[in-house]
């Protein structure tokens, strides 16, 4: 993942000047910063979902600055939302099958007439949604419609769903919002077990400093669009400028540790 | 419960089905062979309906435009070849002579819609909610002046009569059941998935790989098809096609059986076209009765205010039959 000074605003806010990304396979990097420094602008880009005014964006050796998002998608990134984007009234295991499917080029013939084909594949995708709701502890909801779970496991469904597509690069925009500590603990717990199994490059949106710290390899500080810091955690956690933008701020990053 | 012998169940209940059709051909009256013909063909419209916006989210009013087109079709296809040159001048010479049966005009129907959606799709699918709305409506507007002003090929305001009656019970219900069967099976595929995703939260959809545009065309498109197929029947069903026929109340009407049924259930859709034919032709013997013309219209529309006040679901919600729900309910071998 390679991105090379991106810039975009908004009428006249700068939600994003001159931003850079270098990040090798298999890291995990933080994105942290103020409400509005234009973090989930930076997910938005990166997916497709917005064009940038000027800059690029590299993903393997291709660039994909201008390509639609489901292409983007297909190519192997995958997100979350930060307010949460369920399909609510599809089932928890079709919201995960419709993840699965991706890459997918079934034929609308074979699932008129039913061949056996079609079945065997249908019942594939059930199986590998699945096997990938255990690992998220929602077998037992899968036949509900999503919008009836509670919302720490909304919240786990989205990632599940992100990681059904089978992606390098998972992008997840603030998985803690509304969880309480245990919770953000078992999410840790979570994600560590995800990388090393589906050998994930990820980035990672978050205000909770106990999930930032310990997971990530390299963080990057946003505020107003710009970049301010870029680090290891410890180095993060004492850079002054850092600490400045967070002044005053509920997520008072010197009192976090990890 | 096993599949095996839920097909048994389905396979029997289709046997039912097609005796029920086999007596009411061979010892119906024409009025009730009339009624059943006009039910199949709403049924019909109705579920292709829900295919583009209950199931897929298209809020569309220009459904009946492709009924239209493929009346119209049906009709050209189907009129005597010695009315056809009289009428239609416009049409090249050797299409006077031709005079098909049903058969092909129905699928000739159903194909020149679904180019048609395709093409209109393309400009009006960029477009979402109201905006979709009122883009289709401007749709059927469109077709309905072509068909009044287009003399040579449509006969414009006079329309088209003396078309062969070729459609009968088998015709349309055979038809009704293929549409249901393939919109089933639509529902529960890849496609259909993808399609209710896009519904439910499109730039989730496309989070995860879904062609949002591309699959909301091919829902827009296939639900043409059907109706097209539907307008044919019609068309050699009454003998007559013009401009006024396929126009507000038709789209009214299919709207209303499709929101009471329940906007993303198939079964709602049957159910509820079935229910509203029956009610239709019940109103309408009850206002010849007693000499107060327009009360079913009344009627008809308290019930669909009912409804929609104390069960806005619809009748179905987005559930569908099940023979496993039907076991609970009454103990079947
Ligand atoms: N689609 C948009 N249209 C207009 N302005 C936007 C849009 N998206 C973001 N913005 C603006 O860009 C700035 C950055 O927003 P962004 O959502 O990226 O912040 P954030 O860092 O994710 O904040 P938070 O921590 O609150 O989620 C804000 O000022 C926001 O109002
Ligand atoms: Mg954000």
């Amino acid at each position: 993942m390679n991105i090379n000074a991106i810039s975009i605003s908004f009428g006249g806010v700068k939600a994003l000047d001159d931003y850079h990304l270098n990040l090798a396979p298999s890291r995990i990097l933080g994105v942290i910063g103020p409400n509005g420094a234009g973090k989930t602008t930076l997910f938005n880009l990166i997916t497709g979902f917005i064009r940038p005014d000027s800059g690029h964006i590299y993903f393997g050796d291709e660039e994909i600055t201008h390509w639609e998002p489901h292409r983007i998608a297909r190519k192997g990134i995958s997100r979350s939302f930060q307010n949460i984007c369920l399909f609510n009234r599809l089932s928890v295991i079709d919201n995960v099958i419709v993840g699965c499917q991706i890459r997918q080029h079934p034929s609308l013939l074979s699932a008129l007439f039913k061949t056996p084909g079609f079945k065997r594949n249908e019942k594939k995708l059930r199986d590998s949604a699945r096997r990938l709701l255990s690992v998220f502890g929602l077998e037992k909801q899968s036949d509900q419609r999503a919008m009836s779970l509670s919302y720490g496991d909304q919240r786990r469904l989205e990632i599940a769903r992100a990681l059904a597509a089978r992606p390098k690069l998972l992008m997840i925009d603030e998985p803690a919002a509304g969880m309480n500590p245990r919770e953000t603990e078992d999410l840790l717990a979570l994600i560590l077990k995800l990388r090393i199994e589906f050998d994930l490059t990820i980035i990672l949106i978050e205000h909770n400093m106990n999930l930032v710290m310990p997971l990530c390899e390299t963080i990057q500080v946003l505020n107003y669009g710009r970049l301010v810091a870029e680090g290891t955690p410890a180095e993060i956690q004492q850079n002054p400028e850092v600490i400045d933008a967070y002044l005053g701020d509920e997520n008072d990053i010197a009192s976090h540790g990890s | 419960m096993h599949s095996g012998r839920q097909a048994g169940y389905t396979f029997m209940a289709l046997g039912l089905f097609f005796l029920g059709i086999y007596l009411l051909s061979a010892y119906g009256n024409h009025y009730y062979q009339r009624v059943g013909n006009l039910m199949m063909i709403y049924v019909i419209l109705t579920v292709s309906l829900n295919l583009s916006s209950g199931i897929m989210g298209i809020s569309s009013l220009g459904q009946i435009g492709f009924m239209a087109i493929g009346a119209y079709v049906a009709a050209i296809l189907t009129l005597p070849p010695g009315l056809k040159e009289r009428w239609l001048t416009g049409l090249p010479h050797w299409m006077h002579s031709i005079q098909t049966g049903l058969l092909p005009a129905m699928l000739l129907a159903g194909l020149l819609a679904a180019v048609v959606a395709f093409l209109v799709g393309i400009v009006i699918l960029r477009l979402q909610g109201v905006f979709a709305a009122v883009a289709t409506l401007g749709f059927l507007i469109i077709v309905k002046v072509i068909a009044e002003n287009w003399m040579t090929v449509t006969r414009g305001g006079r329309g088209l009569s003396a078309l062969p009656a070729y459609t009968n019970l088998w015709w349309t219900s055979t038809a009704a059941v293929v549409t249901i069967y393939a919109v089933w099976r639509i529902l529960k595929s890849p496609h259909g998935r993808s399609m209710i995703a896009v519904r439910e939260h499109d730039l989730a959809a496309q989070s995860v790989g879904i062609n949002a545009p591309k699959i909301r065309l091919l829902a827009f498109v296939i639900s043409a098809f059907f109706t097209g197929i539907a307008g044919a029947l019609w068309a050699n069903l009454i003998g007559v096609v013009s401009p006024g026929s396929f126009y507000l109340w038709l789209t009214l009407l299919i709207i209303i059986m499709m929101v009471v049924g329940g906007m993303g259930s198939v079964t709602g859709s049957v159910i509820s076209a079935v229910g509203f034919t029956i009610l239709l032709e019940l109103l309408r013997g009850f206002e010849n009765k007693i000499a107060m013309y327009g009360i079913s219209y009344i009627i008809f529309a308290v019930v669909f205010l009912l409804m929609i006040i104390f069960r806005p679901e619809g009748i179905m919600g987005d559930r569908e039959f099940s023979w496993r729900n039907v076991r609970r309910i009454i103990p079947l071998p």
